[in-house]
């Protein structure tokens, strides 16, 4: 038969062959060979297991010193017999002194002294009581001596020794197991078919070709991963990283733009009227001091501008009418949409067929709950060039939202400042129904023209967020800036839910 | 954008049909509303704001109605001007009202009303003034039942407030001028309107009767309910074209009651009253075809607009002639009627489609940048954290941070701020998991803002914390040499003044003969005044500066 040995179960094996007819205690055994006794025990169960050992539990009564056993170095009555071994007799007040012992331990060692008979004590005769030597009785001190010898020791607990030292607090007793092991007879350990087996595959195994006669144990797998400290990228920037790359393979550029924005690119140049809710303290973030962005407002762009919004210019509209004020178009504030980015790029590069995209913080002025962030994500998208309809706007929205995993879409009229016709794109959920998602549009002329912009530009700008919180399930969107670690750790891969939205 | 609640009977008879919620729903989704609950009898709508005309039921079923082709074109009463049979109001301004200048008028007769359309009228102007009004500033509307006035001869004035007296709605005394602002609940809430004035608005008959005083109130005997057969609608402003818009689009709302109306002619001597109820806009076949990519004739779009209850007729083989009522305030442009002709034809109904032109995308730069940066921090297993970019002026002042950009109107005063730098929020998500296991390693890749001599810039930082019973200098020193590496930088040191760092155990980092970022134990003090019970060491970095159109950050 092939034995299926570790090392230790082997060095176990060999210590025992050595100490033949001897038991050897699991304390023992793991002395001499330097392991922990659990590593005997469990290798003694191995080779017990294939009948190779015998096994004998011994339980015994062992004394210890307690705390104040330990404190002592003798007892106190001998130290006090030990002044008389010269003179045979002392004053009691003497003794004391010459002792040396504290008040209460000198009272304990005159009461067991003279319990014991080691000296007596004389009263009367002048001088008043004096100690005086008696028999001498070594039983105890020697008991005493012996366990504080060796630390522990194995005692018979009904002995008056043990009795007298348990009763004065000196020494503890208690039961102690120990098992004995022995080889079992008949049991050759040089003639065993013994093959090694380890716990893990080493470096060493593997290059000295060890692992050839080496057995791994079987191991038990159980979903009950230990802490692994790692790395992760947080799953709502990958999900926004996934989102650019669905624009890209639609043949999309990006672009980004400034956070602190002039009222005139965010509003004006949009045809968002001077008086729009939109643009009122309570809606959009003024920048407070003063903040230069390190730019001009083109001339010819800003009197287009304010002449569409005061009377159409010759866009053919009828514009606002009023007054526009150059003044409040000059404002600085952190931009509220990300369109602000689409028409500075309108204004530079007015000519030419193109797609472009961005995706970016937005802020509005909001409170933070469930469903509102001040400062929100928009993926922005623009489409310029000759020919270009509604139908392609609607074309757009339904490949990035089928490229999303979305399945049905459909589209109502909308109303922006800025577009015409506008549209709002639902999207349908199996759990949520029909989710508005996609608002766009095509750009005004009254936002074209002023910019020099001759060709129809399609526009869209997405609450990319909500997105974000369909595909994880998330019910409050202050959970995509969580600040929670085991949050960020324990989301799946973005990629993942791509794979399987 | 506006949430009303319909009345669906009231709805129903106005329409003269049977309508299930769910084309109730898909009617009011083409008219670009949104269906946010059912009640008993009733739909809670959103609508969209630039179409006031259809804040009601009787402006819902006159557009509904065209949409069915169950009424097509203009409505009736703003094509023919019947006259009424005890004769025309006639309205006289004596006088510039300095405090609001304008009015205009619609006399609308033979109306049978009853609760739910009285309630509808009402809750129409309520709406107006509240959605569109900017607070009465732009126009304040007045709608009387004239059946108790002596005539039908009506002024415009300004009249010293003393000289005032009327009853006003819902009063049981007359007051003055002074009094109406004072004790009425609407005078106390537009009584600012008229701060200064010398004289205030009224509405009256030559006889001296009194049917308002705009923009706070209307006088009690001429209260509107279901006896009422005939009112006289006034809207009054500091713009011309906004007073005669809403006048005509509270008038035709209320007429479709069932009503006529007549537009009063304002005699005065200052402006010129529009008289035509609709303006012309010529509109090209071509570009309806242009915009909306499909294959339209004139007649096609001609009879679409009439389903948009507008009139169109052909001016040549590619032009047609739109009357549009004064009321559609949305129509700014024939663009716009582009977008009606396609809400008649129905969105749902073109077929979504892909130019044939040929693009090739790609990533901006900083993406690119981020994207390196960000795969090598989790890569040296640091954990990725998504923070707001606004943050609290008052930490990064704690901090020893300078050169924000600061917000006016903060919503809260923890957000206050576009942060300037990663590392506030990389502390506060440490001080949130400090009890977490161990070592914690954070770190944040995104764009911040910062003035540098008055001019604003914007960069993308990456920034890295790591905490645990011993986190140091060199620990932090070595993470940071690999990441510089995977960034391709090569990168020395100077000294660095940075507050929150401990001193001698900090530094500046260079790149490229430039300070591009920090590095460093935090001080233990800072530590302790985060509430932080373990050691932190941080770096942030600018790993990219972006170039904006027409934007450039030196």
């Amino acid at each position: 038969m092939v034995i299926q040995l570790s090392d230790v179960e082997v060095r176990v094996l060999e210590y025992l062959s050595k100490h033949p007819g001897r038991p050897q205690s699991l304390e023992e055994v793991a002395a001499a060979l330097g392991v922990e006794r659990s590593t005997v025990a469990s290798a003694v169960e191995t080779l017990a297991g294939y009948g190779l050992v015998e096994r004998r539990s011994v339980t015994r009564q062992v004394a210890e010193l307690t705390a104040r056993g330990r404190s002592m170095e003798r007892l106190p009555e001998d130290v006090v017999f030990g002044l008389l071994l010269a003179t045979g007799e002392l004053p009691l007040d003497e003794a004391r002194v010459r002792s040396g012992l504290g008040e209460e331990d000198f009272r304990a060692a005159v009461a067991w002294g003279v319990k014991r008979g080691l000296f007596r004590l004389v009263r009367g005769g002048g001088g008043g009581t004096r100690v005086v030597r008696d028999s001498e009785d070594r039983s105890v001190s020697e008991l005493f001596e012996a366990i504080r010898g060796s630390g522990r020791l194995e005692v018979d607990p009904k002995s008056r020794e043990v009795g007298v030292l348990r009763e004065r607090g000196i020494i503890t007793v208690r039961s102690v197991s120990e098992v004995y092991v022995e080889l079992r007879e008949g049991v050759d350990p040089s003639r065993l078919e013994i093959q090694r087996r380890v716990s893990v595959l080493t470096h060493r195994d593997l290059v000295s070709g060890a692992y050839r006669e080496l057995v791994l144990p079987e191991y038990t797998f159980k979903y009950a991963p230990g802490y692994v400290v790692r790395g992760k990228k947080h799953f709502y920037v990958e999900f926004l990283e996934m989102v650019k790359e669905v624009l890209v393979s639609l043949g999309f550029d990006e672009m980004y733009g400034s956070y602190v924005e002039r009222e005139f690119w965010n509003f004006d140049a949009l045809f968002v009227p001077q008086d729009h809710v939109a643009r009122d303290s309570h809606d959009s973030y003024r920048v407070s001091g003063s903040v230069e962005l390190g730019d001009t407002l083109p001339e010819g762009v800003v009197e287009a501008v304010g002449s569409t919004h005061r009377d159409g210019w010759v866009t053919g509209s009828a514009g606002w009418g009023g007054v526009w004020d150059m003044g409040v178009a000059a404002r600085m504030i952190l931009r509220s949409h990300t369109t602000s980015v689409s028409v500075r790029r309108l204004a530079e590069h007015p000519r030419g067929g193109f797609k472009y995209f961005t995706i970016d913080h937005n802020f509005r002025r909001d409170a933070v709950d469930a469903t509102h962030l001040p400062d929100f994500h928009q993926c922005e998208g623009i489409v310029g060039g000759e020919g270009l309809t509604l139908k392609h706007l609607f074309g757009f929205l339904e490949s990035f939202s089928r490229r999303l995993g979305v399945e049905k879409i459909r589209f109502k009229p909308g109303y922006f400042p800025f577009t015409e016709p506008s549209v709002e794109a639902y999207v349908y959920h199996e759990k949520l129904g029909w989710i508005e998602a996609a608002p766009g549009g095509i750009f005004r002329p009254e936002v074209t023209k002023p910019l020099g912009v001759e060709h129809p530009v399609l526009a869209w700008g997405i609450g990319i967020t909500r997105f974000a919180m369909i595909y994880y399930g998330l019910d409050d969107i202050r959970q995509i800036v969580t600040r929670d670690v085991s949050e960020i750790l324990g989301k799946e891969e973005a990629a993942m839910k791509f794979g399987h939205y | 954008m506006a949430t009303i609640e319909v009345d669906t009977r009231l709805l129903r008879r106005l329409m003269g049909l049977e309508l299930d919620k769910e084309r109730l729903e898909e009617l009011l989704f083409n008219f670009k509303g949104e269906v946010e609950g059912w009640g008993d009898g009733q739909v809670s709508v959103e609508l969209s704001s630039d179409r006031p005309d259809l804040l009601c039921a009787s402006g819902l079923s006159r557009a509904f109605k065209g949409y069915l082709e169950l009424e097509l074109g203009l409505p009736p009463y703003l094509g023919s001007h019947p006259a009424h049979p005890e004769g025309v109001p006639t309205l006289r301004v004596d006088g510039w009202v300095e405090a609001r200048p304008y009015i205009d008028s619609y006399y609308v007769w033979g109306l049978k009303l009853d609760k739910a359309s009285v309630r509808d009228i009402i809750g129409f102007q309520e709406r107006l003034h509240a959605s569109l009004s900017r607070g009465r500033r732009r126009f304040a509307i007045g709608v009387h039942d004239v059946s108790r006035l002596k005539s039908l001869s009506l002024v415009y004035r300004g009249v010293p407030p003393h000289h005032i007296s009327f009853t006003p709605l819902n009063e049981d005394r007359a007051m003055d001028g002074e009094e109406v602002l004072r004790n009425t609940e609407k005078g106390r809430e537009y009584a600012h309107l008229l701060a200064g004035a010398s004289a205030y608005p009224i509405l009256s008959t030559e006889e001296g009767e009194v049917l308002s005083m705009p923009p706070i109130l209307n006088s009690n005997l001429t209260r509107v309910d279901e006896s009422t057969t005939r009112v006289l609608v006034d809207v009054t402003g500091p713009t011309q074209g906004v007073v005669e818009a809403v006048a005509q689009l509270v008038a035709c709302n209320i007429a479709e009651y069932g009503a006529s109306l007549t537009h009063l002619r304002v005699e005065n001597a200052r402006w010129t009253p529009t008289a035509r109820g609709v303006r012309t806009h010529t509109l090209d076949v071509a570009q309806v075809r242009g915009v909306l990519g499909l294959e339209l004739g004139s007649g096609e779009v001609a009879r679409l607009l009439g389903k948009a209850r507008l009139d169109a007729r052909s001016l040549d083989s590619s032009r047609l002639e739109v009357d549009v009522p004064l009321y559609r305030v949305d129509v700014l442009h024939p663009v716009d009627l582009v977008e009606d002709v396609a809400m008649m034809y129905g969105y749902n109904n073109i077929k979504p489609e892909l130019p044939d032109h040929f693009s090739v995308g790609g990533y901006h730069p900083m993406t690119l940048v981020a994207r390196a940066a960000r795969s090598s921090l989790s890569t040296l297993g640091f954990v990725e954290v998504n923070s707001l970019t606004l943050v609290s002026s008052r930490l990064l002042a704690q901090l020893g941070f300078t050169g924000w950009v600061g917000v006016e109107n903060p919503w809260s005063e923890d957000l206050d701020a576009l942060r300037p730098t990663l590392i506030p929020g990389l502390l506060e998500f440490v001080g949130r998991n400090q009890t977490k296991p161990k070592p914690l390693r954070v770190f944040e890749v995104g764009q911040v803002g910062q003035v540098v001599g008055g001019v604003y810039t914007q960069r993308l930082n990456a920034a890295a914390a790591l905490c645990d019973n011993v986190a140091s200098a060199d620990q932090v020193e070595s993470y940071l040499n690999r990441f510089l590496e995977d960034l391709g930088l090569g990168a020395s040191y100077t000294g660095c003044e940075a507050a929150l760092l401990t001193r001698g155990r900090r530094a500046t980092i260079v790149v490229g003969g430039s300070p591009s970022g920090l590095v460093g134990e935090v001080s233990p003090e800072v530590l302790r005044a985060l509430g932080i019970d373990y050691p932190v060491a941080v770096f942030e970095l600018t790993v990219y500066t972006p170039r904006f159109e027409g934007l450039t950050f030196k």
